[in-house]
């Protein structure tokens, strides 16, 4: 049931990413080059399922890694340096969400390429069959249409995997104020897509 | 539901678990799908599953969007390779470099000191604060029981002296021109005497009550300087805008012999400063300068004015008092006898002030001609324009003063002037160059005390 428990233990990075902090802060640009790559596609994915394209998310990402290191130097220690990241991060991307709700029209994940929109086949569930592209990208817009309050919980935990725990600390709410978020997105996420087939099929 | 498998033993223990319906159970059916429910909880929901249709269908049906919504994020993008060269050319063209010194510049610039991160260090600081506030509390308390030991705050008199003995006219001793003579040897004794007389006073503040007690001399060096009387500023003063007064010469009324005249060293006084000390008198033989005991009947009260004729002020004791100013030679000859309830002084020279105040005794000027005394009793008073509040004795070169002319009541003194009329009661014709002829004569004494003369 604990599909965290299902995934094998991946082995902590070395050096760990403290380390290469405190190297940054010393002074090394090449430590926090390696930070990057270390964590650049998770922050690029972050910032490309909430800007729902290719372009802006890699703008975004950009204002993201520059902003993490203006700020690099008050990190909190009492934070894993994974969930202080995505905290810092997730602000950013929700700011240019609000900021740009305006001069946005046309609506995010619609204009997703083929190659984009390719399901991966090595992940069977109950609903193969009828989860077409079509129905991910009604998907990824339901989810996009959320009120940010919610739509960072799903993708926090849907696309990095976080823990409710870490997604609080990430949020800055309670661990049962995440438990009852993630629970009303699905509701919202489910009043919206209940006429679908992937969702309605009985197992 | 293959993980319902319970057991009925737990079954019937949960079953009190089982209140509060789909409302209750219904939100956690997310975190169930995440494995975020603790044991308890999960036990709880699955014994609500068991029973309640409506529930499992939600949970299918939310799994069926849990298994869609992983697959749709589960996709991976496309590396962007180009991402990371970006970003560090463009932190490369950024002055600012995170050092630790910023990120805690950051923290208290951001106001937020009480941050948990400084919770620990805030708290150790605020003990530390209250442990010292009661520390300091407890040594003020214990202060006199600290203080009773003699061998730390008793003061010596070798201690107490150089500081008690500082020039002063009172102790009277002192050379302060003449550097070579030694200070008298009683000098240093009477200033720790008095400094033992004095501590009981000083100690009697509340929270010293234990030095009184224990009756040892509190006297730290502190002390000590607080005790020690006040130095009044000497007369002699040297100072670049110093203005100079000619020494005024006094001699002690009893015995003119021991106390010669001044020297001829000019007396040096600020004119800003109002000095006020006591005049001393030094010895032409020993050059040794000595003060007028503060017993003596002169005293000699010396205030130094700007902008006015430097008067010093003698003082012959019964209120009367004198003033003299640079020019002023003034012997003392005689303090009241029972035939002659008056002060007689000599004006030798220079200019004289008197004030007279009512009472038993009263004062006679003599004035000299040459060496000789002038005929006595007999003072030459001229009006000038100051008449309402002084008037000088022009042929003898000393003057009368007294608030309003009253020169009549002055006691002991007999007027008489030329123009018959009392002095109290002054002609206002009277022109700047008139001249009063004043009859000094002694009166008796038992009519003076009761008489009034004019």
């Amino acid at each position: 049931m604990n599909k965290r428990g299902a995934e094998p233990v991946q082995a902590p990075p070395h050096p760990p990413d403290e380390a290469l902090v405190q190297r940054v802060l010393a002074g090394s640009d090449e430590a926090f080059q390696a930070l990057m790559l270390r964590h650049e596609p998770g922050i690029y994915r972050l910032a490309y399922y909430w800007t729902g394209n290719r372009d802006d998310a890699l703008d975004l990402t950009q204002e993201c890694f520059i902003h993490l290191y203006r700020v690099l130097a008050r990190y909190d220690s009492r934070y894993r340096f994974t969930v202080w990241m995505y905290k810092v991060c997730t602000n950013r991307c929700i700011n240019w969400i609000k900021s740009n709700r305006r001069a946005r029209e046309v609506m995010p994940f619609s204009h997703l390429s083929e190659r984009e929109l390719d399901l991966p086949d090595d992940r069977p569930g109950p609903s193969d069959i009828a989860f077409t592209q079509e129905a991910k990208r009604q998907l990824l817009d339901a989810v996009a249409q959320l009120p940010e309050n919610y739509r960072a919980p799903i993708t926090l935990r849907f696309l990095e995997d976080f823990s409710y725990k870490e997604i609080a600390a990430i949020m800055d709410i309670s661990v049962k104020n995440v438990e009852i978020r993630v629970h009303r997105a699905k509701k919202m996420l489910h009043e919206q897509l209940k006429n679908h087939l992937y969702l309605n099929e009985k197992p | 539901m293959k993980n319902l498998r319970l057991n009925t033993f737990h079954l019937r223990k949960r079953m009190r678990r089982n209140v509060g319906g789909c409302k209750r159970f219904e939100p956690q059916l997310s975190a169930y799908l995440d494995g975020e429910l603790t044991p308890p909880r999960t036990r709880a929901l699955l014994l609500h599953l068991s029973g309640c249709a409506g529930c499992r269908d939600r949970l299918h049906a939310m799994e069926r969007l849990q298994g869609a919504l992983s697959r749709a994020y589960a996709t991976p993008l496309p590396r962007e390779p180009q991402l990371v060269s970006q970003v560090m050319a463009a932190l490369a063209r950024e002055p600012y470099r995170p050092t630790r010194a910023a990120g805690w510049r950051a923290e208290w610039k951001s106001a937020r000191p009480f941050a948990p991160r400084f919770r620990p260090a805030l708290t150790a600081l605020a003990m530390a604060g209250m442990a010292a506030i009661f520390w300091s509390g407890y040594l003020s308390q214990s202060l006199p029981q600290r203080g009773a030991s003699p061998t730390r705050l008793a003061v010596t008199p070798s201690q107490a002296s150089p500081v008690a003995s500082a020039p002063t006219f009172a102790s009277s001793s002192v050379p302060p021109v003449v550097p070579t003579a030694p200070p008298a040897p009683n000098a240093s004794a009477a200033a720790s005497a008095k400094i033992t007389e004095t501590t009981p006073r000083v100690s009697s503040h509340p929270m010293k009550k234990a030095d009184i007690s224990h009756s040892v001399p509190h006297t730290s060096a502190y002390r000590v300087k607080r005790l020690a009387p006040r130095v009044e500023r000497p007369v002699r003063l040297s100072h670049p805008s110093a203005v100079r007064v000619r020494p005024f010469r006094v001699a002690h009324p009893s015995s003119t012999t021991r106390l010669p005249n001044l020297p001829a060293s000019p007396l040096t006084c600020d004119p800003r400063l109002n000095v006020t000390g006591t005049a001393e008198t030094r010895d032409d033989a020993t050059n040794d300068w000595t003060g007028i005991p503060s017993d003596s009947s002169v005293k000699v009260d010396q205030r130094v004015r700007s902008g006015q004729d430097s008067l010093v002020t003698v003082s012959l004791g019964d209120g009367i008092e004198l003033r003299m100013n640079e020019k002023t030679e003034m012997v003392p000859v005689r303090s009241p006898q029972p035939d002659a309830p008056y002060w007689v002084v000599q004006l030798v020279r220079g200019e004289l002030f008197a004030r007279v105040p009512k009472g038993k005794v009263g004062l006679r000027v003599l004035t000299v001609a040459g060496d000789a005394l002038s005929k006595e009793g007999e003072l030459i008073v001229r009006t000038n324009e100051l008449f309402e509040t002084r008037l000088i004795v022009a042929q003898g070169l000393a003057a009368l003063e007294n608030n309003g002319v009253r020169i009549a009541a002055v006691e002991g003194l007999q007027v008489s002037s030329r123009m018959g009329a009392a002095p109290d009661a002054p002609q206002p014709s009277l022109d700047m160059n008139h001249e009063f002829q004043w009859a000094l004569a002694p009166m008796p004494r038992d009519e003076h005390a009761t008489k009034r003369p004019g």
